[in-house]
């Protein structure tokens, strides 16, 4: 390990740019590449769960304690505006408790109807919302009209409200072909377009055909400049929203039971959630190889989907789990071989 | 409560806008200077923030540093020596220039790459659109070299000419992450309603060729609301506690108070820059005059 590496491990916070809340798994549409796997029925991987805005509004207020977060609120789903007042509550009591950054993801599916859009854009940026992230890409096509995502650009453009349009793309549905659906002229209006390949994960790991997605060939990075402290919506915490946060088999917290300055510092002292932020999730491939599995690193797109492999599958998170549950008595251990 | 040194963690960006001088090879500021006081200025930050105490270790994260200007690669080796400074201090290092600037200094650029000193590039493309089908050839070789790199890629142009060059399609710009920043042809409009947002989004250190330093480009150049200067002690700047006619823990807040008429006013807006910035600078020019 490098010698920054291991500082970096021993002695940094784990730091998160946003608390993002997933505060439905619900979503009025089902695209192919949804790595939350969400649709009409909730999630089909977690299932249909939605978190109470009274129970979020106490997690914002206590999110302020948390000192490595960047005091920015994302609001995503599913799709989070199917619950339109429930957003409009959570965005004024962030503005309340101080958060400086309001920002929210959608499909935009509510501003189809551009007189309502506007009403509703305009009610959201009172309400503090200063950023919208707009989904969009061929396989949205199937559930949102795109005069829908036009609309939601300029009822945002109309409100204030800062847009960034997120394209997602893999071998055969470039980013080309899914601007090309859009109006050019609402598109201009868009204050920046975040294109990015589809990640194999969530119900794209088995929708789409693997040869049809981009690989980096690369697991052997690490996230720990990229987290955002993450509420998914069964209430369940996690450091990031690019996987993990999909996940059943690792528990930091649910915010039902603490409160979620607690679960940070919990999860800030984890030595295996250290390890995986700080190092990369490849540091797990030799203990599973201890304990007799062998993984083909190749077969994974990039870092954030092989850790959501390995934590999407019981026998390997629970591998990794007891591997770090013993460590410290290991630690001791070869201490005291050291010292006899 | 919030006081003046605490604000420095809201300003992890510095962007210098340095002009040249032909006639001694170097900028104003000097690039020594330049070096002299981002050294001074990383002591400070992390002695004000306790870093050196291991409290607000955080605050060293996403720190960048970024040289804007057409001519800023007038002086590679000098630019270089930048770089390798904001690395060895932990900030990233970003250069923000128009695609024909980069094509033609393609080759400094090497050491930078070569070093990894480069984390972000910045490609502007706001030519006419028959300079862009001239050149549609080199500019999308040029384009996808630079996809290719690793680098984080903003691309700065209007949506017709990055359709003309039909990048979209081509596959390193859709196996690999990056940003498009629409420019736009039709004029800006009049102001948003409600544009008033915290200005902790907008803050970062912008130096200017005489080396003032300012807390976000919609008060660039102002210089009655200069943070300080490089060539004095952080301790004598803003941070320092000396005295300044802004609230920033007040603007982190919540943002400027703009009156309601003004916010009412239907006229035009004539800069890019965010409305409640072009709004506020207005008022601030108002004022400074009536003084
Ligand atoms: S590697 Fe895992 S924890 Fe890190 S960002 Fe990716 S999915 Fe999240
Ligand atoms: S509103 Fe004023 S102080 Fe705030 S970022 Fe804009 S110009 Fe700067």
């Amino acid at each position: 390990m490098e010698s920054s590496t291991l500082f970096a491990l021993m002695h940094m916070p784990i730091t998160y740019s946003a608390l993002v809340v997933e505060n439905t798994s619900r979503c009025n549409a089902k695209c192919g590449m949804c790595y939350q796997s969400a649709g009409p029925k909730g999630s089909d991987q977690l299932g249909d769960h939605a978190i109470d805005s009274a129970l979020l509004m106490e997690v914002l207020t206590d999110a302020m304690h948390i000192p490595s977060l960047t005091k920015r609120f994302h609001l995503s789903g599913g799709e989070t505006f199917l619950k339109l007042e429930d957003a409009i509550l959570l965005f004024d009591h962030a503005r309340k408790v101080g958060f400086e950054d309001i920002t929210a993801v959608s499909n935009g599916y509510w501003a189809r109807n551009f007189i309502k859009g506007i009403g509703t854009a305009e009610r959201l940026r009172d309400a503090g919302l200063t950023s919208m992230e707009i989904s969009w890409d061929y396989w949205h096509l199937e559930h949102i009209p795109p005069e829908a995502v036009n609309n939601c650009i300029e009822a945002c453009h109309h409100a204030g409200i800062e847009t960034n349009l997120r394209l997602l793309a893999t071998k055969t549905h470039s980013h080309a072909e899914a601007l090309a659906m859009l109006d050019k002229k609402s598109v201009a209006k868009v204050d920046r377009i975040s294109c990015c390949p589809v990640f194999p994960t969530g119900r794209a790991s088995i929708t789409l055909p693997k040869e049809d997605i981009y690989k980096e060939d690369n697991v052997y990075g690490s996230c720990h400049t990229t987290l955002n402290l993450t509420i998914n919506a069964k209430g369940k915490v996690f450091p990031c929203c690019a996987g993990m946060d999909q996940t059943n088999n690792v528990l930091f917290g649910d915010i039902a039971e603490q409160k979620i300055s607690h679960i940070a510092e919990k999860m800030n002292a984890s030595p295996m959630l250290r390890t995986l932020v700080f190092y990369g999730a490849s540091a797990f491939i030799p203990i599973l190889q201890e304990a007799g599995i062998q993984l083909n690193e190749k077969e994974h797109a990039n870092v954030c989907t092989l850790c959501w492999h390995l934590f999407s599958n019981k026998t390997y998170s629970h591998i990794i789990n007891d591997y770090f549950d013993h460590a410290l008595e290991r630690a001791l251990d070869s201490l005291m071989e050291i010292n006899s | 409560m919030m006081n003046a040194t605490d604000t420095l963690k809201y300003f992890k960006s510095i962007n210098f806008y340095p002009l040249i001088d032909t006639e001694n090879q170097d900028y104003f500021p000097r690039t020594a200077d330049m070096l002299q006081w981002l050294t001074q200025l990383h002591s400070f930050y992390q002695e004000a923030l306790g870093i050196n105490e291991g409290r607000n270790m955080h605050s060293l994260y996403n720190r960048e540093i970024s040289l804007q200007g057409d001519e800023v690669m007038a002086f590679p080796d000098k630019l270089i020596q930048v770089a390798r400074l904001a690395k060895s201090l932990g900030y990233g290092y970003s250069l923000t220039l128009p695609i024909d600037r980069f094509m033609a200094i393609q080759s400094d650029l090497q050491p930078l790459l070569d070093e990894c000193l480069l984390s972000s590039i910045g490609i502007v493309m706001d030519g006419t659109a028959e300079q862009v089908q001239e050149k549609a050839k080199e500019y999308t070789a040029f384009l996808e070299e630079m996809a290719s790199k690793g680098l984080s890629i903003g691309l700065i142009g209007y949506m017709e000419h990055i359709d003309s060059l039909n990048l979209l399609e081509k596959e390193c710009f859709n196996a690999n992450s990056f940003t498009i920043y629409p420019m736009s042809q039709e004029p800006l409009g009049s102001f948003t309603r409600n544009p008033v947002t915290s200005c902790s989004r907008h803050f970062r250190i912008l130096v200017d060729e005489k080396g003032l330093i300012y807390p976000c480009i919609g008060l660039y150049g102002l210089e009655e609301f200069a943070l300080g200067s490089i060539y004095t002690k952080m301790e004598d700047s803003y941070f320092g506690h000396q005295q300044y006619p802004l609230d920033l823990p007040a603007l982190i807040a919540k943002g400027p108070t703009i009156p309601e008429w003004l916010l009412a006013d239907q006229s035009q807006r004539l800069t890019g820059m965010p409305p409640m910035c072009e709004l506020h600078r207005l008022m601030l020019e108002a004022s400074v005059c009536e003084v």
